[in-house]
Formats: structure tokens, sequence, C-alpha cells
């Protein structure tokens, strides 16, 4: 199955940024965690906290994920589309009736000892039901307004299904991901303006009559988790006091003051970027953002080779949903955007999420390999 | 699909111009980013490092308000109030200062706070120091007016142990001591903290666990002087559960003032359940002394006081019983079928065992007795010579019937459990075999023979409740917890026929009524009390002077005082002890019939509301 022409086209620097970005990413997470695992004094004091063992199980298993992923031929998965699309959406259906409930959501599902994120798995099906349709023979460039009321179907239910969990952050995601399919198929600007207002004229007599009190309480506290006065604003000066104490060199490897005394919040989930750039400083920092730029060029290089509109939508779509997390997560540690629960890609702790990107990869790479497959 | 090529050829994969742009969009986010990072690290990495350095979250604990402890009727015994603390933070701060400015606003000298100083000079600078605890009003009010002119102080508040009516059941209640070294390294303790306050004795320490409650957390953030910019995070303490006791406050403050200047016991439990109603152990002590941490003078004074007012005479100290043990070799006699009931032994006034004479407290004899008249007026040769046909393992062995010998397993810490003796603990102990003129040493209540004003509480509770030993307890309901599974109290029947316990309380019924009994002087018709008095000797019988009075105190015997009440069907047993109080009859007994009064006084006024 696998000849030798499929690995020459194999996207290998993209794959080696991956690599990179997630060794970054184990170091950082057992620096940020190093505390967690002394404090829990009761216990055994071992080398390596819980969080960095699961992570690193959750490597390996995504990377065999990620291979599992390049061995077929990506175009078989426009025929079963419609299937992986009723999968997510009943798996996002199953975590609102037996979810795990925790810090006032559900978000998970529980499987045996683990636990898995369905919400973070709806990102590669929506991306590959809404490439499907992009790619299916009846729409064009810049598709038609029933065209687009097509794929507002497509999106809508599971944005709806995360919306209520509620998970805003990942709900929106889902919503920006798809658009930006949308946005490389083609769309008028007067279109866009169109959706902006009818999006703020339903959403607005929704939020207030179609929710109860509670629901948007729930809602609140998702898009902004310090709704607490006490804690406003205390996040970000805290991140923004880590990152900027690192200077140009940082102050080195376990050595960050900020996260090791706790005055960090979230250190190894959404503020992980913050225990980077306060351990390694502006020079550890620049290193970072420069592999997430590779990283964003290497993805885009690969829509633009792709041989089909499926491929190059795929792409499309997984490169954005990994890369908007990137730029929201930063964006938002760094002050540019309000707090939302978005982790950032292959460097905060997270199974299912690495899972889901390393899948991603590994799709993204099987569309690069078959680029010539039968254009022969 | 032969036009795919045609299609392919008109149309792209996508919008291409799109594509770039959203690259480009990303590329410059990134790029944003790095000039941020740029800025944030590079320009203001001074700023923030500085900041990163004075970033101080204190995380202070709020204390749990302790369970309020009350009697069986909701009076309130011990409660919390507010105290003021003074906390010094000593980083950036010039210590002799305000040390000074304090010392001068409360009146404390000087060297008092350099010695708490002192005390804690390894902690770390940014960590407060309680340097003044439960401060008074005039000095709040100095250290609030000028509180900008003492950098680094603080004060803060906390509930502190109240104890409404000082003295009055301070053993039962016991006391709070700041928590040792030793103990916090005890797993149980994981959730202490050193400067915590931990029940000592009593109540307070036996539901420790009950009446602490936990503790909140307060996360503040403070600037580099210690004081508080704003509270960021703050869990609210659970305040420790209510207790009620079995206690009768009004008894056992009528208990209290009884023994105001003696020193001694006094149980009261009641027959029908075995809640201890009053326990007294004189004297007492203030325990609000332990609140603020006893002051080392207090302390020694507590210690030094020859009359010991830190023990709990009545479950831990054991004395001999003297004549109040005689039912139960009356009841052992009858039981073993050793004696009946008109059965008569003949008292000229000793009894001769040996080459020695065992003599009655009767210095004429009683003449010839019967059961009735041997318990009535505590004929010593009847129990004698009864005592001495048992032998020292029946006796011993109905002691330990009545729970004597054993811990009662009352609620608070330290009781003993008194001493039963016979042959093979002698040996055991004494390394000595037993004499059988000990045997009759102990038919009287002498001897090895001890137990405490507890255990002969509950033993005459046996006694009034036919037969039926119960388990004395304070603690009547704890909140939060189901009232049938707090209180099973539990029972144990003791075997012996119950025709013998109603000779045996006719007997003691005899004491009192009986115009030849020998606690005859508090008969009164409308409150028929049952009981027998005890005089439990201190030195030998041989050295005794006729004239009690003539005796130094310390060598006068212990009194001992009973009993039970209404003698028909009785509700309440009472134990008097009144150490070197001389006879029981007339130190003893006057104490447990007040006791009895006040209990109908009280039981009537409840009944009726």
């Amino acid at each position: 199955m696998i000849d030798r022409r499929l690995l020459t086209n194999f996207h290998w620097p993209l794959l080696l940024t991956v690599f990179l970005l997630i060794a970054c990413g184990l170091i950082n997470l057992y620096s940020s965690t190093y505390t967690v695992n002394i404090s829990q004094d009761s216990g055994i004091k071992s080398w390596f906290s819980p969080f960095f063992l699961k992570q690193l199980i959750w490597t390996i298993v995504g990377l065999g994920a990620m291979v599992l992923a390049t061995t077929f031929d990506y175009r078989r998965l426009q025929t079963i589309a419609p299937v992986m699309y009723m999968v997510g959406i009943f798996l996002l259906a199953l975590v609102l009736v037996a979810g795990e409930e925790s810090h006032g959501a559900v978000r998970w599902l529980k499987i045996g000892p683990i636990q898995i994120q369905p919400s973070e798995f709806e990102k590669v099906f929506l991306v590959i039901a809404v490439a499907a349709w992009g790619a299916s023979d009846r729409v064009r460039l810049y598709p038609s307004i029933t065209q687009i009321l097509v794929f507002i179907l497509i999106s809508i239910p599971p944005f709806l299904l995360v919306f209520l969990e509620p998970d805003l952050g990942t709900a929106l995601l889902l919503l920006i991901t798809s658009c930006t399919i949308i946005f490389c198929l083609g769309i008028r600007w007067r279109l866009i303006l169109a959706f902006l207002i009818l999006g703020i004229m339903i959403a607005h007599p929704l939020w207030n009559y179609g929710l109860k009190e509670y629901q948007r309480d729930r809602i609140k506290t998702a898009i902004d988790p310090d709704r607490d006065p006490k804690k406003r604003g205390y996040h970000i000066r805290q991140a923004r006091i880590a990152i900027g104490s690192g200077m140009l060199w940082g102050r080195g490897y376990l050595q960050g003051t900020q996260s090791k005394l706790r005055f960090l919040p979230e250190r190894h989930t959404d503020f992980a970027f913050a225990v980077w750039a306060e351990e390694w400083g502006f020079a550890g920092g620049i290193v970072l953002l420069f592999l997430f730029g590779l990283f964003v060029y290497f993805c885009f290089q690969a829509a633009f080779l792709a041989k089909d509109r499926f491929g190059s939508l795929i792409v499309i779509g997984l490169s954005a949903s990994i890369v908007w997390e990137i730029v929201i997560n930063i964006g938002m540690i760094l002050g540019f955007f309000p707090v939302v629960g978005v982790p950032l890609p292959f460097i905060s702790y997270g199974g299912s999420a690495l899972l889901r990107c390393l899948v991603s990869i590994g799709l993204i790479e099987n569309v690069c390999m078959r680029r010539f497959g039968s254009m022969k | 699909m032969k036009f795919k090529g045609f299609t392919v050829k008109s149309e792209d994969n996508f919008v291409k111009a799109n594509g770039y742009i959203l690259t480009a969009f990303f590329i410059f986010l990134i790029t944003l980013y790095g000039l941020r990072l740029y800025y944030l690290q590079i320009i203001k990495g001074d700023f923030f490092l500085n900041q990163a350095e004075n970033n101080r979250i204190r995380i202070e604990p709020v204390s749990a308000p302790r369970g309020i402890i009350y009697d069986r009727h909701g009076t309130i015994l011990v409660d919390n109030r507010p105290a003021y603390h003074v906390y010094l933070v000593r980083e950036k701060v010039n210590v002799q200062e305000v040390v000074q400015k304090l010392s001068t606003f409360c009146n404390v000298p000087e060297e008092n706070l350099k010695t708490v100083l002192e005390k804690n000079r390894r902690m770390p600078l940014f960590k407060p120091i309680r340097l003044l605890s439960d401060i008074n009003w005039d000095c709040l009010a100095k250290i609030e007016a000028n509180i900008y002119r003492l950098p680094g102080v603080y004060v803060d508040v906390e509930p502190v142990r109240s104890y409404r009516f000082p003295g009055m059941a301070s053993h039962i209640l016991g006391y709070l001591g700041e928590i040792t070294e030793e103990d916090l390294a005890k797993p149980e303790y994981a959730d202490y903290s050193s400067g915590d306050d931990i029940g000592r004795t009593g109540i307070e320490k036996s539901y420790e666990k009950v009446l602490r409650g936990s503790r909140g957390i307060r996360e503040v953030e403070v600037d580099a002087l210690g004081r508080k910019l704003r509270v960021i995070d703050e869990k609210d303490p659970i305040p420790g559960h209510a207790i009620w006791l079995t206690i009768d406050a009004h008894i056992q403050y009528k208990a209290e003032e009884l023994m105001k200047d003696l020193e001694g016991a006094i149980v009261a439990i009641d027959v029908k359940t075995g809640a201890v109603r009053a326990m007294v152990s004189s004297p007492t002590f203030d325990e609000n002394l332990f609140v603020k941490g006893i002051s080392p003078d207090d302390w020694k004074r507590l210690n030094s006081d020859p009359r010991h007012p830190l023990l709990n005479r009545a479950i831990q100290s054991a004395y001999p019983p003297g004549s109040t043990i005689k039912p139960f070799i009356a009841l052992a006699g009858l039981q073993e079928g050793l004696i009946g009931k008109t059965d008569r032994v003949n008292c000229p006034g000793f009894f001769h065992f040996g080459n020695r004479d065992y003599r009655c407290w009767k210095k004429g004899g009683h003449g010839s007795v019967d059961l009735y008249r041997a318990i009535a007026e505590s004929c010593d040769v009847y129990f004698y010579s009864l005592g001495n046909r048992l032998g020292i393992t029946k006796l011993s062995t109905y002691f330990k019937m009545f729970n004597f010998g054993s811990l009662t397993g009352i609620e608070i810490p330290g009781e003993k459990s008194g001493i039963v003796p016979d042959p093979e603990w002698k040996l055991r102990f004494l390394r000595q075999p037993w004499h059988k003129g000990e045997t009759i040493s102990v038919s009287i209540g002498q001897g090895y023979l001890s137990v405490t004003p507890l255990q002969l509480a509950v033993a005459y509770g046996a006694i009034a409740g036919d037969g039926v030993l119960r388990k004395p307890f304070l603690v009547e309901k704890i909140e939060g917890e189901d009232k049938s599974k707090s209180h099973v109290s539990e029972t144990k029947n003791i075997p012996i026929k119950s025709d013998y316990i109603k000779l045996v309380k006719a007997g003691l019924e005899g004491v009192v009524k009986d115009p030849k009994g020998t606690a005859h002087k508090i008969w009164k018709e409308t409150m028929p009390i049952a009981g027998k008095t005890g005089t439990a000797q201190v030195i030998k019988f041989a050295e005794r002077v006729e004239n009690e009075s003539k005796i130094p105190k310390q060598f006068r015997d212990h009194a001992w005082f009973a009993g039970y009440a209404p003698s028909s069907d009785p509700e309440i047993a009472v134990v008097a002890l009144v150490e070197h109080g001389g006879h029981g009859a007339s130190a003893a007994a006057p104490i447990v019939a007040s006791i009895v009064e006040e209990y109908f006084l009280v039981s009537k006024t409840k009944d009726s509301q």
C-alpha cells in the first residue's frame, strides 16, 4: 500500500516541526507540574508527576494514531463523512446525557480508566464533513446562498451540543473552523456582513429569552471563568508578571517563581505558554513562536499542494482548527483576548487534545503524500 | 467524469487569494505576539521581575468557630467570642521602632515582644508573626488609630473559646492548648498547623473532631510591607458541631456550690438511662485561663497547688470506698446463699480473727444484727464475718460484676480503673502472698480496694435500677447526628436475684429512714433518699484519736455518701466524696441530700414548662 512515492511526498518539515513542538510541550509540562507533584506530599514523591506520565502515554498513543491516519487513501473519507458526522453528533449527545461533570461543565466521557473529550474529536469530524460537502460536485467556488445554508445546517448541531456542555470556547472554535473552510471556498464580503448582522439579531433574543438563568450563568462562566469579582483580572496579571520576569534568557528551567510558587493559575493547561516564557525568557518565547509560524506555513503549503478540493479543504480545516487555538491561546495570555478556556496545541496538558492534533497531522500528511497519487 | 480535467483547470481547489490572506493573517498575529513578548520581557522585563519578586500571596487560615457546648436544657456552657491578635511582617520594617510603639500602645514590656520575635527569628521575613494575642479594647483602638505609623503590623480577629461559667464543670468540659510539635508530626493531625488549639482534656479533647469544624482559607494578595491589598479567594470555614451534654447546669451549679471550700467529688447519674447529670471535682479551675495560651505563672500556680485543681477527682482518683461497699458484699452473700434475710450475727464491738481484733466503728458493738440492721447501722462485724466467709476471690468476682476495677467508659479522657484486689493481683503487683486478714479489711471497703466516685455512682445506679448496670455517658446529642444513633445506652444485667436486691435496698432505705440509721439526719418525708454512708481511712485504725477535730486535716478520713432517690422508684443516683471530711454521715450525706433536693426542684420546674 505504501510505496516509495508516498514517502517522497511526505511532508517531513511539518513532521519535524510537530515533533519539536511536542518536545517543548513535554519539557514544559514537566516543569509546570513539578510543584504539583511535590505539594501532594501525602503520597509518594516520584520523579514524574502523574500529569507528565499521562501525557507521555498519550503522546505515544497519538503518534501511533498519526501513523494510522496516513495509511489509507484520504478520499475514502469523503464517502464515510456522513457516518463520521453522525458518530460525532452521537458522542456529543452522549456527553450531555452521561458525561462526567467537572467545574460546572460536562465535557468528558469516562471509558474505564480513561476520560475522553468528544468535543476535541468533533473538531476532526466536523472538518471532514464540511470538506466533503465543499468538495461535492454541486458546490462550486463562491457557493450560492442555498449551498451556504446547507453548510450552516451541517455546522450548527455540533456547535449547539458543545455550547450546551457548556464549553463556549470549543463551540466557537468549531464554528470558526468551518467558517474558515467557507472563507477559503470563497464568500462575498457583503454576505459576510449580512451574516454578521443576522447573527447578532438571532443571538440577542436567544440569549435573553431562549435560555434560563442558570444556563446563562454557566455560559458566562465558560466565557469568563473569573467572574468572581475577587479573581477578576488576576490570572492575566499574574501571567503577565510571569512572562515579563522571564526577560531575555528566562529564569531558568524549573526556576520560574511565578509558576513554582503557584501564583500562576492553570499552569499546565491554559497558561502553559506563560510558564514557558517565564523559564526560557524572550529567547525561548521567540523560538516557540517561530515553530508555530513554521507550523502555519507548512500546513497552508500542504493545502496549496493538495491535488483535489477535498484534500485542500481537509488540510485547511484541520490546520485552521489547530492554528486558531494557537493564536487565541497565546493572544489571551498576552492580553489581546479575554480569558477563554482554550488550550495551546502540543504544549498544554490534555490527552484528547493531543491525540486529536496528532490525528489531524496524520491526515494532513495523508493528503500531502498522495498529491500525485492517481493524477498521472 | 470526462469533464473532470476541464473542471479542475477552470476552477481551483479553493480561492487561493483567501488562502494567502489567511496565512498572512496568522503569520501577522504570531509576529505581533513576538513584538508583545519583546515589550513585556525586554522593555518592561525589569519591572515585571521586580513585581515577581515582590509578589506575595499570603494564604491565611480562617479559624472555624468551635462547636458550642450546651447542657441538657440548652444552656450554653461554652461558646466563642472574638479575639484580636496583632501580627507583624518583619520584611522591610524597622522592627525595633514598631516594637517600641506597640509596647507603649498596649502597655506590654518590650522584652515580651522581643522574646516572641526571638522565638520566631528563623521564620521567613514575609511570614506574619503573632506578636500579641487577644488584646484588649484600649490597645486595639490605639493600634487601629495609629496603623499607618506601624508598618508591617496588622490586626486579625479570631473566634476563641469562652467558658460562660468560669470554673463550672471545668473538668468535664476540659480546656484547649496549642498543639505540640510531636502531635503535629502525627498523621491524624495532618490538617492542623502550628499555633492551632487542640482539646487537651475533657469533652474538648475527646470530641475534638466534632467540635473543631474545618478551617477556611483566605488567599490574600499583600504588598511588600505585608499589608493586605485584596482578597483573591476565600473558602469559608465550616463551624464545628454543637454538643449537648447530659449535664444539668442547675444541678451542676448547686453541686459546685456545695463543694466550694472542700476537696472531693460529686457524681449524679440518671438511674433510668445512665446519663450523668452532674459531675464535680473540687477544687476547680477557670478554663478561660487556658484560652489565650496559659501564662507560665498561672500554669505553675495550678500545677503546684497542693489541692490539685486540675485533677478530676470524679474519675481520675480512686479512693477506698469504706462502708459504701457493704451493700455489694451483702448481695454477694445473699446470692452465694451464705446469709439470709433473718440470719443474725452478734456484734460485740470487735471481730476476732487470727491473733487480732478487728474493731467495729461502734465501740460497744451493735449486739445481734440481721441484714437490715447491718446495712442501716453499718455494722462492721457483720461484714467482717461475711467477707471472711466469702473469701477474697468471691468478693472480687462480685465487685467486678458491678464494674469496679474497670473503666466505666465515660467519654472524657484520663479515667482510672481503681483496684479490685485478689491474691493474683497482689502477687503480680506487690510480689507478696495474700493474707486472710486483708480480706477482712476489704469487707469494709478498706485495704487495697479503691474505687472512683463515678464507679460508685454507676454501681449504686445498678442497685437502684434493680440489677441493670448502665454505662454512664455525658454527651446527649451531637449536632448533625442521628439522635437514635447518638444514644443507645449500654446496659448489662447483673446476675443477682432481684429479691436479694430488694432486701439490700430495704437496708439502704433504712440508713436514712430508720431512726437508728447512720444518715437519719438527712431524712425527709417529702424526699425519700436511700443510700449508704462511708468513711475511708487515711491512717491506720489503731492510731486514731477519739476526737475527730484534734486530728490534723490531712490525716482525717474521707467521707462518702452514695445513694439514690426517690427510694421507691429511683430516678437519680448521687455519690459525694469529701476528702478528709471525717464522717460520711456528717460531711457527705447532707451534700447528697441538697443535690437530690435541687434535682426534684429542677425536674419539677422543667416538667411544668
